[in-house]
């Protein structure tokens, strides 16, 4: 009898360890997808960048230095290596096409092109895609690590070979005040 | 315990939970009915194999032509990249926040403010936006409404209304859709959206 109750825990405890063990490898699974959905984007976003500025650079003669620099951060973007390069590259490549859509508003030539209007519209989208990917793929990294945090499931979970993921941080320059000059 | 402390989690094994009961309390329902009225008029029970025939059905229809009896009744054409970016773009937007896969888009021929979303599962999930409403809002404001329907989605509302419908008052309520303006159909939804 007593042999059978032995037993029986084992057996919910096995059980409860597989269970746990599938989870979490789920979560890792859903980790990895989130992390490969953000580079996707900013693949896409290398990709337009080109079409963009030979659309425009007829239009814009006058503003050669702020398509070199969109071109120059693109150029540097795709051929950063590392997390840290990455995410330090692709804000430049932000920045400048954050400036390069300001300057638009000075040609109304280009508002009345359709296909800058349709790769406007892309970018910004992609521009977006990008952040809504991070901030996915930090909710699952939190969703990972605090299935790894809870007892009891912290006491396997190591012994498993789970690691703890790291957030997506904003980087420091992009958490300044932005500065408003209204002279 | 009062309803909006509920996390999604709950939310969505009681959307699974109602929607078995449903899917399957429907039919029998009807299936009964079929066997009184075999009763009623002297057929003896020969309403109950017609009623299972009918419940079978009736259950099929719903889980295989389910969304798509919806988006019919409602005119739906689906939409593509090329004849509504903005639209598309955005549904794959918050697809990527809410973690899912990328919906049918379908757009309705209506100046009515409406949007809705139906499909079993994600995986197979269709989102429908009335052409007044993507001419009317701009571009962040379609986003809140996508997001929204995104949220019925992930939520497994959409499975929820497709068995409580049934296939039935679908043909009544949602083909109606298109008139009621931004207001959608309360008593399909759980209570916890009310509020």
């Amino acid at each position: 009898m007593g042999f059978f109750i032995f037993l029986g825990i084992v057996v919910v405890i096995v059980l409860w360890v597989m269970s746990m063990y599938n989870g979490l490898v789920t979560l890792r699974n859903q980790v990895k997808g989130a992390w490969s959905q953000i580079d996707v984007q900013l693949k896409r976003r290398h990709d337009l960048i080109p079409n963009l500025v030979e659309v425009v650079k007829d239009y814009m003669s006058y503003e050669q230095e702020t398509l070199e620099k969109v071109i120059k951060a693109r150029n540097t973007a795709v051929s950063a290596q590392g997390p840290a390069a990455v995410s330090a590259a692709e804000n430049q490549v932000t920045g400048a096409l954050r400036q390069l859509f300001a300057v638009f508003e000075n040609y109304p030539d280009l508002k009345a092109n359709q296909n800058v209007m349709k790769l406007q519209e892309e970018l910004t989208s992609t521009e977006n895609k990008i952040a809504f990917a991070r901030q996915y793929y930090n909710d699952t990294v939190m969703t990972y690590n605090t299935k790894q945090e809870l007892f009891p499931a912290n006491l396997f979970a190591s012994g498993l070979g789970f690691k703890k993921e790291e957030y997506y941080q904003v980087p420091e320059e992009e958490k300044q005040n932005v500065k408003v000059d209204l002279r | 315990m009062s309803d909006y402390r509920r996390d999604f989690a709950a939310e969505i094994r009681s959307n699974k939970r109602k929607s078995v009961i449903l899917f399957i309390g429907l039919p029998l329902l009807l299936m009964a009915l079929c066997w009184v009225i075999g009763r009623t008029y002297d057929y003896g029970d020969f309403g109950l194999p017609v009623g299972f025939i009918v419940a079978v059905s009736v259950m099929l229809i719903t889980y295989f032509l389910g969304d798509d009896i919806i988006l019919g009744f409602t005119g739906a054409r689906e939409a593509t990249w090329e004849s509504d970016q903005v639209l598309f773009n955005v549904v794959d937007e918050m697809r990527i926040a809410a973690g899912l896969p990328m919906p049918r888009v379908y757009v309705i021929d209506s100046f009515a403010l409406n949007a809705f979303a139906t499909g079993w599962s994600p995986d197979n999930a269709a989102v429908a936006v009335t052409r007044g409403l993507i001419e009317k809002l701009d571009r962040d404001e379609l986003q809140g409404v996508i997001a929204h329907e995104m949220g019925h989605v992930a939520n497994l509302d959409i499975r929820y209304a497709l068995s409580l419908n049934d296939g039935r008052s679908n043909c009544t309520h949602r083909g109606r859709l298109p008139q009621n303006t931004l207001v959608r159909q309360r008593q399909n939804r759980p209570r916890i959206q009310q509020r």
